[in-house]
């Protein structure tokens, strides 16, 4: 038991801050030919923030069955997480300077999408099978819920006022804490819990 | 406890404002510097700011001391003062002014000085030698159309006839930076990201990216076992740059013109915008020289802020800077060149007030017209921004100058 040569895991890492960095890039360096409206230095830090919520909900459990092969043990899947929060430790620093957020607001990002890694890293190690519905499922909570509450409040059709603390990239951007702390909670737990559950328990 | 601080109180007693004279006269030139001399006196040891609230929005403050029983003299730049406070002792200003065409001031030392009598043209002010000495070479006089002098900077005028020539000869005030100026705005930075800050996190994530596959594709994998500690030396190294990474989120671009006349003394005049990323709700900014604010509008600042003056430079306090709506300062001072510059760019002459030649004027000529003058030259020196460190300022990450002005006057 223990955690598998480095070289072997070296595209997880890679595409992580591959696509950190390259997020920035875009971002920055006015490649486009037009602005981007999103691009400025308040949206800075809640954008770097969304592409590592995207990255470890959609892109992260792509490489836990790989990881599980070569040896690594799913309660250590979370040593994966950790690695990949220090690695994005700089980039995120830089954007909350950039933002001018706080250290809570940074710790609470940072937690919220440890959370959200474990909580994809436990589907992808105990469930996988169900890996197409938990992808629809984060589409469903993530854009729909979203857009749901943006009709809302632009055409006046009700929504319910609790998918604030379901939706990751939303909460994780909003204004006040809570969303991201309950998300946090919600999905830390749901994740730790999956992973802490015995492989043949949870296949069975 | 009780009785010390009863007695502290007491003995920081609030000054009395004896009298307040306007140096350049009781005049209507409210985009100017209109430099005031407030007298104070105290019946108990004082140390506080003297303070002339402005129409604008703002006030200039200038820290006084006054031992007790004491009498102070205290000359306090100010533009369209409406009132000047002094502790909790207020004295409004009189707003009975007078609009003559011509300003002279007069140095006292003149024999003729107390002889010269204003018309409803033409308002003679005499002035004290050492107001004189404190004020001129600071471009506080900037309102008077002439400053008659018996030796130094001025016009020198020894002899009543050599006054009345002066004042015959008097034709156009040179232009100079005023309180309120839409043309000068349109040279204001676009709000957005901090210029430093941009090209610092671009060059950061590149070299970032190339550092982790560096040690994840190519050391992890001749070594496995020290992996790990590539990855967390990686890490580390990305934090240590950070540690360098510009901190204030405010930045300054500057320009600078040189108005140099075909005799006499030329001035160089100096603008600074400020500029932030995100708001600052109190930036207190150092400059090297006194200041006066640019507003785009008559209108001035809905947020009252602190300009205080020393004998040197001068300091904005309490200054709320919001993206998207930049603070414009600028100030003049005296200027002795040797030689024309080289290396001239965007040259536009102007002849009977009229351009030359019929190519499209540059934003930069526009903003700076008026400072050509009838007659003169304007031309930009070199092409590109250089770095800059004139202002200090905790809340500053960038602060660069745009490629400098001179113009030349020729009448």
């Amino acid at each position: 038991m223990g955690l598998p040569p480095l070289h072997r895991s070296a595209a997880l890492y890679l595409a992580w801050i591959g696509g950190l960095c390259g997020g920035v890039v875009l971002l920055l360096a006015n490649l486009f030919p037009f602005p981007l409206p999103f691009a400025t230095p308040g949206a800075f830090f809640g954008a770097v923030v969304e592409l590592e919520i995207f990255f470890v909900l959609l892109i992260w459990p792509f490489f836990v069955p790989s990881l599980l092969r070569e040896g690594c043990t799913a309660p250590l899947l979370l040593a994966y997480v950790g690695a990949l929060l220090l690695f994005a430790l700089p980039l995120v620093l830089i954007a909350a300077n950039v933002s001018s957020v706080d250290a809570p607001g940074v710790f609470r990002s940072q937690v919220m999408v440890a959370a959200l890694a474990a909580l994809a890293a436990g589907v992808a190690a105990r469930f996988r099978a169900a890996l197409p519905w938990y992808f629809l499922a984060v589409f469903w909570i993530s854009a729909t819920h979203s857009f749901w509450a943006f009709l809302g409040q632009e055409m006046g059709a009700s929504s319910p006022g609790v998918s604030i603390y379901l939706s990751p990239f939303w909460g994780a951007v909003a204004d006040r804490s809570a969303p991201a702390w309950v998300q946090a909670a919600l999905y830390g737990l749901g994740g730790v819990g999956m992973l802490s559950v015995p492989a043949r328990k949870a296949a069975a | 406890m009780t009785a010390s601080f009863a007695l502290v109180l007491l003995l920081q007693a609030d000054p009395q404002i004896e009298k307040v004279e306007r140096l350049v006269g009781n005049v209507n030139r409210p985009l100017l510097w209109m430099p005031l001399k407030v007298t104070l006196t105290s019946a108990s040891d004082f140390s506080g700011d003297v303070v002339a609230t402005s129409r604008f929005g703002f006030s200039v403050a200038r820290a006084v001391k006054i031992k007790a029983g004491g009498r102070e003299e205290v000359l306090l730049p100010s533009i369209a003062a409406e009132e000047v406070i002094a502790g909790k002792t207020r004295f409004k200003l009189p707003g009975d002014v007078v609009n003559p065409d011509r300003i002279v001031l007069v140095d006292a030392r003149l024999p003729y000085a107390g002889d010269l009598v204003s018309t409803e043209k033409v308002l003679y002010q005499r002035i004290a030698p050492g107001d004189l000495e404190k004020t001129l070479p600071r471009g506080l006089l900037e309102a008077a159309d002439l400053v008659l002098v018996k030796e130094g900077a001025g016009t020198a005028a020894p002899t009543r006839g050599d006054a009345e020539k002066a004042v015959a000869a008097v034709q156009e005030r040179p232009a100079c930076l005023e309180a309120v100026d839409r043309g000068m705005w349109t040279q204001a930075p676009q709000a957005g990201w901090v210029p430093a800050k941009r090209t610092w996190a671009l060059f950061f994530v590149t070299t970032y990216a190339f550092a982790a596959f560096v040690a994840l594709a190519v050391v992890a994998k001749r070594f496995p076992k020290f992996g790990f500690a590539c990855v967390g030396a990686v890490a580390a190294l990305g934090i240590a740059g950070y540690g360098v990474f510009p901190r204030g989120q405010a930045w300054i671009v500057g320009q600078s013109a040189e108005v140099v006349p075909t005799a006499g003394e030329g001035r160089e005049h100096r603008i600074w915008f400020l500029q932030c990323a995100t708001e600052i709700p109190a930036a207190k900014v150092d400059f090297p020289r006194l200041v006066k604010p640019i507003f785009p509008t008559m209108g001035g600042t809905e947020d009252p802020f602190v300009l205080r003056v020393d004998d040197r430079g001068s300091s904005v306090e309490g200054l709320k800077i919001l993206p998207g709506r930049p603070a414009c300062f600028g100030g003049s001072e005296g200027w002795a060149r040797a030689k024309d510059p080289e290396a001239l760019t965007g040259a536009v002459v102007v002849k009977g007030g009229e351009v030359e030649g019929s190519g499209p004027l540059s934003d930069e000529f526009k903003a700076w017209r008026r400072f050509v003058g009838r007659e003169g030259r304007f031309a930009v020196v070199g092409r590109s921004d250089r770095a800059a460190g004139l202002v200090q300022s905790a809340d500053l990450a960038d602060e660069h100058e745009r490629p400098p002005i001179f113009i030349r006057t020729l009448k």
